[in-house]
């Protein structure tokens, strides 16, 4: 199944950042390819969306699921596709990091981790051993640019994750066009998420 | 004129050919312009390479080809020329005629020497109109193997990709081998998977991307989103450059030896297509950008003007809120309206055209008039097809076990699907009973869909007795919208056969030539075969670029 995932960091408290992304029409129009959306109960909503399959933009009607509500650290959902043969699940997960108190230290922090889609297997095995045997070393924030003696203060990490997989016996080909339209989706909703946030708390 | 001084124009930049547009003629007038001595500038209006060819399936038609015989088809000139005069219907000229036949070989003998353009026949692709005098039943069409664009380096992204077959990465020869209409579950949609990550292309693409490369090989780089704007002229009269305009300002760029239009044609500009076609072609399949530049241009300077009226028709299906590049995309249809089980009718339920034969000519009569009633007898027009066809082919966007598309009408009989379309449902049932009969038959005496071999390459060859003849006898039936559209207009300044522009004195105007669909098309209300607009504008192209390398 074609997946991305794609980490930033931001200097606001968990539960900030969940108070804008545990409210779906917050966030929504920042979603590339956008169009409308329409919530049917509180944890079942339609979407329409635009979106690239190989060098073709379709307009795509999604049933979308919320399947674990666990704030301030995570939601679950699945995706359905109504129009297309398409299907899919993601989740938005906020994690507890201390980052650098100035504001330049935290546009900075904002830098993206990784965008794990792009990275092979053996990228991914390098890159974990990396993360673990530098966080040993840092402190557990190794990859975190931080200025020199600027005040460390709490911030969070937010990690999207989202999976969309075609059905039926063409999969194979559509899932090849699907994914390259997937990193950029989900590297751009984080990226505006964090900017968002930024922004509404003065740190941008 | 434009921008003189004293002693002349102000030049931004000096070239010895200035080529506009980046399709197949302009690409090969390129070439072959470069290759001949000239110092090129090619300028592309659009942000991609490749024109109407790149979007196109990539076929190129040559006539009595050397790849013919690799796969057993005999030719010869004097056979072609016999059909081509057919096809023209008495309207293309003699001379440009037997030039073509000639000039075609050398621009594929050409590039398959001196460029990764290399070609193989595609031996079932029958021409157009195959039973006609001269007429093959395949190879005149050829067409280049898949393409790995990885070999463009940072041009692989400008390059336009093909929407035809959704950009999948197989060759017309793979696809009929694999049987992808009358047998879509059969294809290898792994591998195509793998060749799609890995940067792999077809068709007009692949054709696009294998000219493209030739040109930087040759230290030859389009300019993209640089549109020419005015021919340059001296006193005389010779063009000597061109105005063009970008994102850096106004540019004048001399072209010591000659300016190739390649711009396409003008089916996107309302204007200009009300003014000279026969009918208006609401849903092009072309890029966006063909809209008359060229044309405009050449106008200005006096050109002779041919074949205003035609275009290379294709009726269109669109899916709603579909793209490419940007715009709308009008799906051009080859293949959904000549499968068994489907037909094309009209408000009052009556077919109106063989549904299965080529797209230019069964288009013609989408623009039949009622003179009482004084509107279009067959628009709207509705493509219709049953369960039985949704089960066993493509169907626009769904593959057999699919449902229907969203956007598809839909009713358990034909008489609540007329009534939902806005058809007359005692026409439809009528029309609906007399066509299953002809599915019984295999004799479709109407309209004599079915009976050309040609039909047969998009039919479905499990089908009995007549492979492009199936009953609409299973509910749900379906029902969609057929557009009239274009592959592009093919009327246009006329040309000598070095491909100058002639004037409408008929002396050639110096220093000015035209190719591909911006020109006037030597088949007339033609389609010889399949590719027989890209075959005659990278002839065309070829020879001007050749001529006006070589001209002082």
């Amino acid at each position: 199944m074609p997946e991305a995932i794609h980490t930033l960091r931001v200097a606001l408290p968990p539960e900030a950042v969940w108070d804008f992304v545990k409210d779906m029409n917050k966030w929504a129009p920042m979603l590339t390819g956008y169009q409308k959306h329409t919530i049917v109960t509180e944890t079942k909503s339609l979407w329409t969306l635009k979106g690239d399959v190989g060098i073709l933009s379709r307009t795509v009607e999604l049933e979308v699921n919320i399947t674990e509500w666990a704030g301030p650290d995570r939601v679950r959902f699945t995706l359905t596709g109504l129009n297309e043969a398409v299907s899919g699940e993601g989740q938005f997960e906020i994690r507890a990091i201390a980052v650098a108190g100035s504001a330049a230290a935290a546009a900075a922090a904002s830098a993206p981790v990784a965008a794990k889609a792009e990275l092979s297997w053996w990228q991914k095995l390098v890159e974990r051993f990396a993360r673990w045997f530098l966080g040993r070393q840092g402190g557990g924030q190794a990859a975190l640019p931080a200025a020199p003696r600027a005040a460390v203060t709490a911030g969070s990490e937010l990690a999207f994750t989202l999976m969309m997989e075609a059905g039926g016996p063409t999969a194979p080909l559509v899932n090849a066009m699907l994914e390259p339209a997937l990193i950029p989706a989900t590297e751009d909703l984080a990226q505006r998420i964090v900017t968002h946030l930024e922004k509404q708390h003065g740190l941008g | 004129m434009f921008g003189f001084g004293k002693k002349g124009p102000k030049w931004t930049e000096s070239a010895d050919v200035v080529v506009l547009g980046t399709g197949g003629a302009g690409l090969v007038a390129a070439i072959a312009a470069h290759d001949f001595g000239a110092k090129v500038v090619l300028l592309e209006k659009s942000a991609s390479v490749g024109g109407t060819t790149a979007v196109s399936g990539g076929v190129v038609w040559v006539p009595n080809n050397p790849h013919m015989k690799e796969v057993g088809v005999a030719d010869s000139r004097a056979e072609a020329a016999t059909y081509i005069r057919t096809i023209a219907a008495g309207r293309s000229d003699e001379a440009l005629l037997e030039a073509f036949l000639d000039r075609s070989l050398e621009m594929l003998a050409h590039l398959e020497a001196k460029t990764p353009a290399t070609f193989q026949a595609v031996p079932k692709y029958a021409d157009y109109h195959p039973e006609h005098e001269g007429g093959k039943p395949g190879a005149r069409s050829i067409e280049t193997e898949i393409f790995d664009t990885n070999e463009l380096g940072e041009w692989k992204s400008k390059l336009r990709r093909s929407p035809i077959f959704g950009g999948t990465p197989m060759t017309v020869v793979e696809a009929t081998t694999w049987g992808v209409f009358a047998s879509p579950l059969t294809l290898p949609y792994k591998e195509l998977g793998i060749r799609f990550k890995a940067g792999k292309v077809s068709g007009g693409a692949s054709l696009a991307g294998r000219l493209l490369k030739a040109l930087l090989d040759r230290g030859v780089q389009p300019r993209l989103e640089t549109r020419a704007t005015e021919l340059v002229t001296d006193e005389s009269g010779r063009v000597i450059g061109v105005k063009t305009q970008n994102a850096a300002g106004e540019q004048l760029i001399e072209a010591k030896r000659g300016v190739i239009l390649a711009t396409g044609g003008f089916e996107w500009d309302a204007e200009l297509s009300a003014a000279f076609l026969t009918g208006i072609p609401t849903h092009p399949n072309s890029p966006v950008t063909n809209t008359g530049d060229g044309l405009r241009m050449a106008m200005a300077q006096g050109a002779a003007l041919g074949n205003m009226s035609e275009a290379w028709w294709c009726p269109s299906i669109d899916v709603p809120g579909e793209q490419y590049e940007g715009a709308p995309l009008h799906r051009g249809d080859f293949a959904v309206r000549s499968m068994p089980h489907s037909i094309i009718v009209n408000k009052e339920g009556r077919r109106f055209t063989n549904e299965a034969h080529n797209y230019n000519d069964m288009m013609k009569p989408f623009f039949d008039q009622d003179p009482v009633a004084y509107g279009p007898r067959n628009l709207p027009a509705h493509l219709i097809v049953d369960q039985q066809f949704l089960d066993k082919y493509l169907f626009i966007t769904s593959v057999p076990g699919m449902k229907a598309p969203e956007f598809v009408a839909s009713a358990p009989t034909l008489a609540e699907l007329a009534g939902k379309i806005g058809v007359d449902a005692a026409g439809l049932e009528a029309t609906v009973t007399a066509f299953n009969g002809y599915a019984e038959t295999g004799v479709d005496p109407d309209f004599r869909r079915g009976e050309s071999i040609y039909d047969h390459f998009y039919g479905d060859p499990k089908q009995r007795p007549n492979p492009n003849l199936g009953k609409l006898e299973v509910g749900p039936f379906y029902a969609v919208p057929i557009y009239p559209g274009t592959i592009g207009t093919k009327g246009g300044p006329k040309t000598d056969v070095q491909g100058r522009v002639l004037h409408v004195s008929g002396q050639p105007v110096a220093g000015l030539y035209a190719a591909g669909n911006v020109a006037a098309s030597i088949f007339g209300p033609g389609y010889p075969g399949a590719g027989g607009t890209i075959g005659a504008a990278m002839t065309w192209g070829f020879v001007a670029g050749r001529h006006a390398a070589q001209s002082k």
